[in-house]
């Protein structure tokens, strides 16, 4: 109900930004949007003894060049649910969005914010990473891209230096050929996930072969978890049909590793990734044909 | 009628009882005026902030408060050796087997998680937070027990040294074991609730200081401002030095009937001798307060071919926490009613009220009244299908009537309409246009039916009293000792002295919820304070009416029969009709009272608890819930399609408010049946925060459909009954039912998690086609449409 | 620890005090700006209680500081019918539906709902229930809510049932 005091700082530049951010080092944390930070704070389980408070940083609006999807860091997540650019040309970014928390929460929570917390039943991570993304760090070294599937470690925890923020994240334009899906169990709306699912299907509009999927499982591993290696393996080259769904789905099922917690047992946990990965696979599948077909 | 008459009547009448009028506690909330408890604020005010054990059972070997003295800005540092009597005992009223000290602050023992060790006062919120964990607790942990029925065993640990078992009712009547020996089917079942916390949205709050003439004065969040008298002993000061005022609550739920902040800003009042607030955060509140109990309930019920009900045996195992706390009433209550609305002509009813390392259980809408509707109602739903009837039909064979005896051996003595309810809510759920199931859904539907008493126990002698004063420009003053749960108990008592007095509702003012200025009322609890201050309103201002109503017929010349109070005037005839004003006037001329203070004393009885017979309660409130759900059977998803909560109310004060109530009532039961749990484990608490306690949201629920019948006259004021809490009861059993009906598996234990649904369904399977077969018997009194709803469900193909 | 100076608007009014960093924007209103119409009720941004709409868009007070509100434009629920203290049509329609029971969720409940209002888009009720699901009601079971908000967005009223 009332954190525990620490300095502030409002820094009015990137660079400002990274030199607070390594005097400090472990002692900071950045504040964002400030949805998951602020509750640890709020409960007393994080007490900071810096925050550097990035909200004065402007990193402009999210844009398309040369079919990828750049989306600054800072942009707030209800900025990216309602934008009519990233509907057009990723609409499983808005669709993944609009089940974290509530509007509250989004018109407060950032992207950058929500990535670099790698909560591994985040909505945002699991979408982003089926697409295959990635994420420019600004560190005191510079800037370098680091590919989602680098990013994310383990349990909250990323591969990102303390004095390292993420900038801005980068996903490919999904294609007309291209169906997507994303799906999630939670026990009640805006709450952690029982299991979410992000997928992406090529299908070749003449043969109707599959020619590329991408697959990943959240809530169900310490990180987010890609099982696209097992989807392409029974998918690409292939006409999917029903059982194939239930192989691939049955794969994603034996790869995820949950915990038990208060809303749901591992062994449930398994049971609805499962369900709910085949689910996606026929969904983005039979989008994957419609867009062909209208 | 004039247009002109027809508006002056629209005008006048509304507000009146029987319309949904307006109450004023509404605008003052929709303008976010109302000034809650933790929104009052005093110059010089500290903050208090309490220390809790983070074991569930241990010894504590020793405090050491220095550091937390240390700290600037800190004005006291409490343990249980600075509480004068370290004690805050219910009066048990002679019932209980166990008679049990509850500590203010553990002493030497702490026998739950989030029991509170240590007080602090400082002068900011932050600066107590820090202090409080400066407080150096060493524990030794001792072994706990953590469920009721291994407690009762002989070697359990125990919770406390007189032992585990806290209360023990026994009710008899006839002699069950020879009806059950003889009857031609007999159903058992055992049924297991759990631990749920009130979640009002407003957590405890108060704030205490020290009034100009030496009296401490809380304003706190409570239902029963009448623990004033509990603060003044343990303070060991007299009765009159303490004075409580009630604020309007965000919420209270049964959560705020127990003491909450009270004590605590009184210790730390008297002891700094400034304003002191205290406001719970929510997972302190979720960690500390009382919650329902949870309860194993044995049931087996025998019938007749014909489906005559011929003996019910009922042995439930409360767990009561770590304290005693209301357990005793509690437990009572599920005793009284633990048979259902049903004629028994053999019953043995036993609750066993015991110890635990648990948080205490305490009252919580229901009351003990409600776990018990998941047991009855499965039990009557089971055996109709063990009996090839139809589950209204049944019901309809059994039903209680006006005469009938409960377990008790008394007889009920006012209309039971049981039937109209459940027919209602029924045919309200097979109208309208048919929704069709999301692809791969099933579907179920299925109905329960409940009994919950109104009004404190009849061996209570309740009362309580209400005073009204017209003062000199025709308005209405009302002073009654209720607190205001947001049910509208305030406000309420305007309409009713209005319909009375012929006062319009923007010229009643009523004052509320203090021990200094109002007179007794009793707390807001037991779905109370319609009959109690709802009758001491309509009694009063009866009262006061025959006081000055032979001065208007004086001046209107007309015989006191034809007068009619009415629009703020009293009417004698056609053109013969005086203002209220007016009539003061003359009032204070001829020297008579305009003011009144009235009492109601409940009816009164005697129970026995050796025998198990007597009175019990006054009266009953009955109702049905009927509810359609979409199951996704590869993942025990449920949906509520459709939920009617139909009760029969007598009459209906305010019918806005009494949909309120069902509605409302209704969703914090399909709470408490799908979503909520206080999961635990061995004792340590695993859902303390309000993202890990689901109580629904919008989205989780359709629309209720509320139905409030006026059917049979209760003992309320103007006919009405209590329907504060009997909307909670149902829709546990509703959604087993249902359940039952989509997938063919009965659930035995609540919650009826996505993961237990799934279970069922997997059960299911594996058993086949007997339970689906099983299943279908039962569907055959309902009409058409449904049944083809089932036997659509029947021909799935395996899954 | 030193206090800061912040500067914001509070309902069309100036508002200048001193706070300190960790301290919410929540206390500040409450404790500081005498908004005690913006509630307490988790700290976790879950009930919604102490929704406010900042520069119109509604967020949790719980979960933001004090200081990031500088130089900002907060509406709390006192503000939505302007000062004259007149009432917003929206909370003239809660009161005819009996859209409040305790009342502790209203002022959330109305922000939320007049943010939804601002789109100027008709809504099914189905789309409401969506909008409010972040606000958790207690007492009602939303059903009376949900009426309150239907009929102002609409505009025609109940249906019949």
């Amino acid at each position: 109900m009332y954190p525990s005091p620490f300095e502030y700082e409002s820094p009015s530049s990137v660079d400002e930004a990274l030199g607070l951010l390594e005097r400090y080092g472990d002692d900071a944390k950045v504040l964002a949007g400030g949805q998951s930070l602020i509750p640890m704070m709020n409960l007393r389980l994080l007490r900071p003894r810096v925050l550097v408070d990035v909200n004065a940083l402007d990193g402009g609006v999210p844009r398309v060049d040369n079919g990828t999807l750049t989306i600054p860091a800072f942009t707030r997540q209800r900025t990216v649910e309602r934008s009519a650019l990233v509907q057009e040309h990723c609409p499983i970014l808005p669709d993944a969005i609009h089940y974290i928390g509530n509007v509250r929460v989004r018109n407060r929570g950032t992207i950058g914010g929500n990535l670099a917390h790698a909560d591994p039943s985040s909505e945002l991570s699991c979408a982003a990473l089926a697409l295959g993304g990635y994420v420019n760090v600004a560190g005191p070294k510079g800037t370098r891209s680091v590919q989602l599937r680098n990013l994310f470690v383990s349990y909250l925890t990323t591969s990102l230096d303390p004095a390292e923020l993420i900038m801005d994240l980068s996903v490919p334009v999904i294609g007309s050929d291209t169906g997507w899906a994303f799906l999630e169990m939670a026990r009640r709306a805006g709450e952690f996930a029982i299991a979410n699912v992000a997928c992406l299907m090529s299908v070749d509009p003449v043969g109707g072969e599959c020619t590329g999927v991408s697959l990943v499982l959240g809530g169900v591993s310490d990180t987010p978890l890609d099982v696209s290696g097992q989807a392409e393996e029974l998918l690409v080259g292939r006409k999917p049909f029903g059982q194939t769904f239930d192989d691939v789905a049955r794969r994603a099922q034996d790869a995820s590793d949950p915990r038990d917690d208060v809303h749901a047992s591992a062994e449930y946990r398994r049971k609805v990734v499962r369900i709910y990965a085949r689910r996606a696979l026929e969904l983005a599948y039979r989008r994957a044909q419609d867009s062909d077909g209208l | 009628m004039s247009i002109r008459e027809a508006r002056e009547r629209t005008r006048t009448e509304r507000g009146r009882v029987g319309t949904p009028a307006v109450h004023a506690d509404f605008v003052d909330k929709v303008k976010g005026t109302l000034l809650y408890a933790a929104d009052w604020h005093m110059a010089g005010m500290l903050h208090g902030k309490i220390v809790r054990a983070y074991v569930p059972s241990a010894r504590i070997l020793s405090i050491d408060t220095s550091e937390a003295n240390a700290l600037p800005g800190v004005y006291a540092v409490l343990t249980a050796k600075d509480v004068p009597n370290n004690s805050m005992t219910e009066e048990a009223i002679g019932f209980g087997v166990s008679f049990i000290d509850t500590p203010v602050l553990a002493d030497d023992r702490v026998r739950y998680e989030g029991e509170a060790v240590a007080l602090v006062a400082a002068e900011h919120p932050h600066v107590a937070e820090e202090a409080a964990e400066r407080i150096i607790v060493e524990y030794e942990e001792v072994p706990g027990v953590y469920e009721a029925v291994e407690a009762l065993r002989n070697d359990a640990p125990r919770v406390h040294d007189q032992g585990n078992v806290l209360v023990d009712w026994k009710l008899q009547r006839g002699d069950v074991e020879a009806a059950l020996a003889k009857a031609d089917v007999v159903v058992e079942g055992v049924y297991r609730s759990h631990a749920v916390d009130h979640a009002y949205l407003e957590t405890e709050a108060g704030v205490g200081w020290v009034e100009t003439d030496g009296v401490i004065t809380l304003r706190v969040s409570t239902q029963v401002i009448e623990h004033a008298r509990d603060v003044a002993h343990i303070l060991d000061l007299p009765q009159h030095r303490i004075r409580h005022i009630g604020t309007y609550m965000g919420g209270g739920f049964g959560g705020k009937e127990d003491m909450t902040v009270e004590p605590y800003l009184a210790l730390l009042v008297w002891k700094t001798q400034r304003p002191v607030k205290m406001i719970w955060s929510r997972q302190e509140s979720i960690l500390a307060r009382p919650k329902r109990h949870p309860m194993v309930m044995h049931y087996r019920t025998g019938a007749a071919r014909d489906g005559t009900i011929v003996a019910q045996d009922v042995d439930i195992v409360a767990d009561c926490g770590a304290y005693p706390y209301l357990s005793p009433r509690v437990t009572f209550a599920a005793a009284v009613v633990g048979g259902g609305p049903y004629r028994l002509p053999n019953a043995r009813v036993k609750v066993t009220g015991v110890f635990t390392n648990h948080v205490p259980n305490s009252a919580f809408r229901g009351f003990g009244a409600m776990q018990v509707v998941f047991g009855y109602e499965s039990q009557i739903d089971r055996l109709a299908v063990a009996l090839g009837m139809g589950q209204r039909e049944i019901r309809e064979c059994n039903f209680l009537r006006k005469g009938d005896l409960l377990p008790t051996s008394e007889a009920i003595d006012s209309e039971v309409a049981l039937s109209e309810t459940m027919n209602a809510a029924n045919e309200r759920l097979n109208s309208g246009p048919p929704r069709p199931s999301k692809p791969g859904r099933i579907r179920g539907r299925g109905f329960a039916c409940n009994m919950q008493p109104y009004g404190r126990a009849v061996y209570f002698q309740d009362t309580a009293s209400c005073w009204m004063s017209l003062e000199p420009d025709g308005s209405l003053l009302i002073r009654a000792g209720v607190t205001d749960l947001g049910g509208g108990q305030a406000a309420s008592l305007a309409q009713i002295a209005g319909e009375v007095l012929g006062v319009s509702l923007d010229k009643v003012a009523v004052h509320i919820g203090d021990t200094a200025l109002t007179p007794f009322a009793g707390g807001t609890f037991a779905t109370r304070q319609l009959y109690m201050s709802g009758n001491a309103a309509l009694k009063t201002a009866l009262e006061l009416r025959e006081k000055i109503a032979p001065v208007a017929a004086d001046l209107l010349g007309v015989p006191l029969d034809r007068l009619t109070f009415a629009g703020n005037s009293v009417r004698g005839g056609y053109n013969r009709s005086l203002t209220l004003k007016d009539l003061v006037k003359e009032c204070k001329n001829r020297l008579i009272e305009v003011s009144h203070l009235g009492t109601f004393f409940a009816e009164g009885g005697k129970f026995d608890p050796r025998k198990g017979k007597g009175r019990t309660f006054p009266d009953y409130t009955y109702g049905t819930h009927a509810v359609e759900v979409d199951i996704d059977p590869e993942t025990g998803e449920l949906e509520i399609i459709r939920y009617v909560a139909c009760h029969d109310v007598g009459r209906a004060i305010n019918p806005l408010r009494v949909e309120g109530q069902i509605q409302g009532g209704a969703v914090q039961g399909i709470g408490y049946a799908l979503s909520e749990e206080l999961a635990t484990d061995s004792g340590t608490k695993q859902s303390t925060l309000f993202s890990d306690y689901l109580i629904p949201t919008s989205t989780d629920i359709p629309d209720v459909e509320a139905i409030a019948l006026e059917v049979g006259p209760g003992k309320g004021p103007f006919g009405a009954r209590g329907i504060g809490e009997p909307p909670i009861g149902p829709p546990a059993a509703a959604l087993a039912a249902a359940i039952e009906d989509a997938t063919g598996v009965r659930l035995m234990e609540l919650p009826f998690t996505p993961e237990r649904v799934l279970a069922a369904l997997e059960r299911s399977r594996e058993e086949g086609s007997e339970a689906l077969a099983e299943s279908r018997r039962k569907w055959q009194d309902v009409p058409e449409k449904s049944r083809s709803i089932a036997s659509k469900r029947d021909r799935r193909p395996e899954i | 620890m030193n206090r800061m100076r912040l500067e914001f608007e509070l309902n069309g009014r100036h508002i200048t005090t001193w706070v300190l960093p960790h301290e919410t924007l929540l206390q500040v209103l409450r404790d500081e700006a005498g908004a005690t119409d913006v509630k307490y009720g988790c700290g976790e941004g879950v009930c919604g209680t102490c929704t406010i709409l900042l520069d119109g868009d509604p967020i949790n007070a719980c979960l933001t500081f004090g200081v990031q509100a500088a130089g900002r434009s907060i509406t709390t629920l006192r503000g939505l019918g302007g000062n004259a203290g007149k009432m917003h049509p929206l909370q003239r329609s809660f009161l005819d539906h009996g859209g409040a029971q305790c009342g502790f969720c209203t002022p959330g409940m109305l922000l939320a709902a007049f943010a939804m209002s601002q789109e100027g888009k008709a809504l099914s009720r189905e789309q409401i229930r969506d909008g409010l699901s972040g606000n958790l009601c207690r007492c009602t079971g939303y059903t009376k809510i949900v009426d309150a908000v239907y009929s102002n967005l609409v505009g025609d009223g109940r249906e019949a049932d």
